[in-house]
């Protein structure tokens, strides 16, 4: 019985013994496996961790990207409104809240100093209420932030972790901001003010990152604002001078005035006293024809010669008081051009035919030389007449014996161009200016033997003047003058 | 405009910086898109850049009587994309819908309290023979527990009741919100607007984070205050996972690192819909307070997304709508997308709403804004129909007919 109990006793405790075995070699694989289990769940969060910092990185190079990008566009957005204004308050104006937040930032002050004063005044502002902006100047002026401001180069970046700065004064509390960047405005080499950028929120605060988009808008600001100081300090050069001309125009309309008003009173004298002169002349020529006709009397020889003398010399005058009339009333208007077609090659032959036995006497030679194809011009036939005797005249005077004279006609554009040159005495460089004036006569041995009015020229110029032609002239002393005019084909 | 045998509905957008003439310029752009209609209601989205109440006033100086609901936000949600910096106006105007708005305030002091102060009145204004078809509300987010004010409404109009809206933001989590309520321009409040009338709704919840890494325990925690996970400080998460000292991230913001990677709660096994939570503030002991209430003994996962998720999710809750409303005319969309979605999809933001509307039809008019949780329906199925606030979500509701 006993031997039985013990068997009975044996063999249980062998199976407790082997159910034992078996469960500890359960408890320690399902041990194992769990120990493995939590390694692998271990693994995958260390894992996750990775991941997790990985897609923080992204996501802040993200951030970063998109605020670099849309700030540079916005700084080229403002760059462009601000390069077309030269007002200094519209450029305040344009750096508006729009601006501001697309820079990433939500509140912004720049501020200038005024003259006299040396006061900060707030004058451009972004998410500050008017009264919020009164306290935060007055602030600044009394702590004289602006002063300590001004001996950074560098925009200054300021939040709750920078001890200095914002212990001393509370700026961030004064500003109403989790943080701000401020970077002084330095406009040829003087600090004249600050902008100040910051941002009321914990998500958006602002970093180092931040402080070449705050440099590049200081730029700007500077920029702007030295442009539009350069532009007032022009504008103003500009208004003084445009000030002096007009002036200087009013004085110079009133001489012209008067210069009108005493060569018309000069013409209006000249025209009167000629034609005063005229009676007593036509008088005294008629009276010497008579005397020299011998119908009052014998005529001595000697009283003869003083007679034809006194004929010579009235038609001499008569010459001068028509010549003198004719300018008097080209001057005035009195004198109406009679337009009609004329033609060049029989205008230039009947002159010839007047001047050929001054060039015989003289054995001059005269070339005319027509390159033109266009015949006819529309002048005043008697008046051209005039310009041509006077010039061919002057030539064949001033030219010695044997000399050549030529007449060149040309077609250039819209005018014929006509030129008499000589192979004369030439014109002296200082009488060159004087040459059209009346009465002038050229400082010259030969020019004072050669009688002449001095009217002639001055006549011709006025003529072709008339025709809204030109009049000028090349001389050279000793080898000969060149006249060349021109007149309208039309 | 959109025009509809009885409905019709017009947003109006504007981005001038003056805030009187911007919310007249949106009032009046809306306003001409319902021609010239008796106005039911104004909804309106206001960015925190303007001074509010000049806004409302140049609201009000277009439309003058009609009841306002609103928030601020950091951007509209329209048929035009989205708008940050703006002020974007909605009316609704039309013979089968009524709305009836209440307010609830001092959401600080008592959320749930406040919640069921604006349920109460909204309820309270309305007609017994109206059929209530929807309470939208907009709270203060940066302030108060938000399941808690959801937890008030439903006190009143019962967890199955739809109740879709979201909590009002701004950029920065220090910055105020406000609500509005027709002239009233509220802090630290609820209000809440009863949409009654026959028609059919249609609502749809997604989220697109995602879990990552290993679950983990809270071990200690009071409403809607995380102070340990794993028997560690609360902050030891993100202090292990982004491998920041506690200064770093107390430096940083706990919101900025918790609005991209908040804390998930996985509601069911077979659901793969996680509802999230933002640490709004880290504590010097180390622990997180919540936009809303979390419990002991849950387990939690760091959450985690991506655009192309977020546009996905989007998709998906646009055809949960979908579904609902088989065989009746959609007349427009109501559609509130939290913050940390524009933030993750930035330009791509437009992204989202043309996938909505690719999916209810792209002339249908959606409405909405981007809020910092919303009010919805993430999982019906899974949660027995019970309507619950989450972030990092997208809410669509459909308006048929």
């Amino acid at each position: 019985m006993n031997i039985s109990y013990i068997i009975v006793f044996a063999l249980v405790s062998c199976v407790l013994f082997m159910l034992y075995h078996i469960e500890i070699t359960k408890r320690i694989k399902s041990e194992k496996s769990n120990k493995k289990l939590q390694d692998i769940v271990d693994q995958l969060d260390n894992q996750a961790k990775i991941i997790i910092k990985t897609d923080l990185a992204l996501n802040k190079v993200q951030e970063d990207l998109d605020r670099k990008i849309t700030g540079l566009c916005t700084l080229h957005e403002i760059s462009r409104k601000l390069s077309s204004t030269f007002n200094i308050d519209n450029i305040f104006g344009m750096i508006n809240q729009p601006f501001v937040l697309k820079l990433g930032f939500s509140k912004l002050l720049i501020t200038l100093k005024e003259n006299p004063s040396g006061l900060m005044a707030i004058k451009s502002s972004a998410g500050y209420s008017d009264a919020e902006i009164k306290i935060i100047e007055t602030e600044f002026n009394k702590i004289n932030f602006a002063s300590f401001l001004f001996k950074k180069e560098k925009p200054m970046l300021v939040n709750r972790l920078m001890e200095s700065i914002d212990r001393r004064w509370n700026l961030l509390d004064l500003l109403k901001v989790e943080s701000f960047l401020t970077a002084p405005i330095i406009v040829r080499e003087e600090s004249i003010g600050f902008i100040i950028a910051g941002n009321t929120s914990m998500y958006g605060k602002i970093g180092e990152n931040d402080t070449e988009l705050m440099s590049i808008l200081t730029g700007l600001v500077e920029t702007a604002i030295e442009s539009a100081k350069l532009y007032t300090e022009l504008f103003g050069s500009h208004r003084e001078l445009e000030r002096r001309v007009a002036d200087r125009t009013k004085e110079l309309e009133k001489l012209n005035e008067e210069l009108k008003n005493l060569n018309k009173m000069k013409s209006d004298f000249i025209s009167s006293v000629s034609h005063e002169l005229r009676t007593p002349l036509t008088s005294i020529k008629g009276y010497a024809s008579i005397l020299m006709t011998g119908k009052l009397g014998n005529v001595l020889p000697a009283q003869k010669e003083r007679l034809e003398k006194i004929d010579k010399h009235s038609n001499s005058l008569v010459h001068l008081v028509n010549n003198l009339l004719d300018i008097a009333r080209i001057e005035s208007g009195k004198t109406q051009m009679t337009m009609q077609n004329i033609s060049v090659k029989e205008m230039l032959d009947s002159i010839v035919d007047i001047i050929t036995p001054q060039i015989k006497e003289k054995n001059i030679s005269l070339k005319i030389n027509s390159k033109t194809k266009f015949d006819t011009i529309k002048a005043d036939h008697s008046q051209i007449e005039r310009i041509f005797l006077n010039l061919l005249s002057n030539a064949v005077k001033f030219t010695p014996e044997k000399g050549t004279v030529s007449v060149d006609v040309e077609e250039k554009d819209d005018v014929i161009q006509f030129s008499i040159e000589d192979t004369g005495i030439g014109i002296p460089p200082q009488d060159i200016s004087k040459v059209f004036q009346e009465f002038f006569r050229a400082d010259n041995a030969l020019d004072q033997k050669i009688k002449g009015s001095g009217l002639g020229l001055s006549l011709v110029k006025k003529i072709v003047e008339a025709h809204k032609g030109k009049i000028w002239f090349n001389s050279e002393l000793g080898k000969g003058s060149r006249f060349t005019f021109t007149l309208p084909k039309y | 405009m959109y025009k509809n045998m009885s409905t019709l509905t017009g947003t109006g957008i504007s981005t001038k910086l003056d805030s009187f003439a911007a919310g007249k310029e949106a009032a009046l752009n809306a306003y001409y898109q319902i021609e010239k209609n008796y106005p039911n209601i104004l909804i309106i989205f206001i960015s925190a850049i303007y001074n509010q109440h000049e806004t409302i006033k140049g609201v009000r100086s277009i439309i003058r009587d009609t009841p306002i609901i609103g928030c601020s936000s950091v951007g509209s949600i329209s048929n035009y994309g989205f708008h940050q910096n703006s002020v974007a106006v909605s009316i609704i105007s039309s013979d089968s819908i009524n709305f009836f708005c209440g307010i609830g305030d001092k959401i600080s002091a008592n959320s749930r309290l406040a919640g069921s102060k604006a349920a109460i009145k909204a309820f309270g204004s309305i007609k017994k023979h109206n059929p209530k078809q929807a309470y939208m509300m907009f709270s203060d987010s940066i302030s108060g527990n938000s399941a808690d004010i959801l937890r008030g409404a439903q006190e009143i109009l019962g967890t199955c009741f739809p109740i879709i809206g979201g909590g009002a933001c701004n950029k920065s989590r220090s910055s105020q919100t406000y609500q509005y309520a027709d002239n009233e321009i509220l802090t630290d409040s609820v209000v809440g607007v009863i949409i009654s009338g026959t028609m059919v709704l249609g609502i749809g919840q997604s989220s697109s984070w995602q879990p990552i890494g290993k679950p983990h325990k809270i071990t200690k925690a009071k409403f809607n205050i995380i102070k340990e996970i794993d028997r560690k400080p609360a902050v030891k998460i993100y202090e292990e996972y982004f491998e920041k000292s506690f200064e770093e991230i107390k430096n940083d913001g706990i919101f900025k690192l918790g609005i991209n990677y908040p804390l998930g709660l996985r509601q069911t096994d077979k659901n793969k819909e996680y509802i999230t939570r933002v640490p709004l503030m880290l504590e010097n002991n180390g622990s997180f307070v919540l936009n809303a209430d979390i419990r002991e003994g849950e387990n939690i996962s760091l959450m985690i997304s991506d655009k192309e998720l977020i546009v996905e999710s989007a998709k998906k809750a646009a055809e949960k709508a979908l579904s609902y409303i088989k065989n009746t005319k959609i007349k427009f969309a109501i559609m509130f997308s939290d913050i940390s979605r524009f933030l993750l999809l930035k330009n791509d933001a437009y992204k989202e709403i043309d996938m909505v509307k690719k999916i209810i039809g792209m002339e249908i008019p959606i409405l909405g804004c981007y809020t910092l949780g919303e009010y919805g329906l993430l999982n019906a199925a899974e949660s027995a129909g019970q309507y619950c606030f989450n972030n990092h979500s997208v809410s669509i509701t459909l308006f048929s007919e």
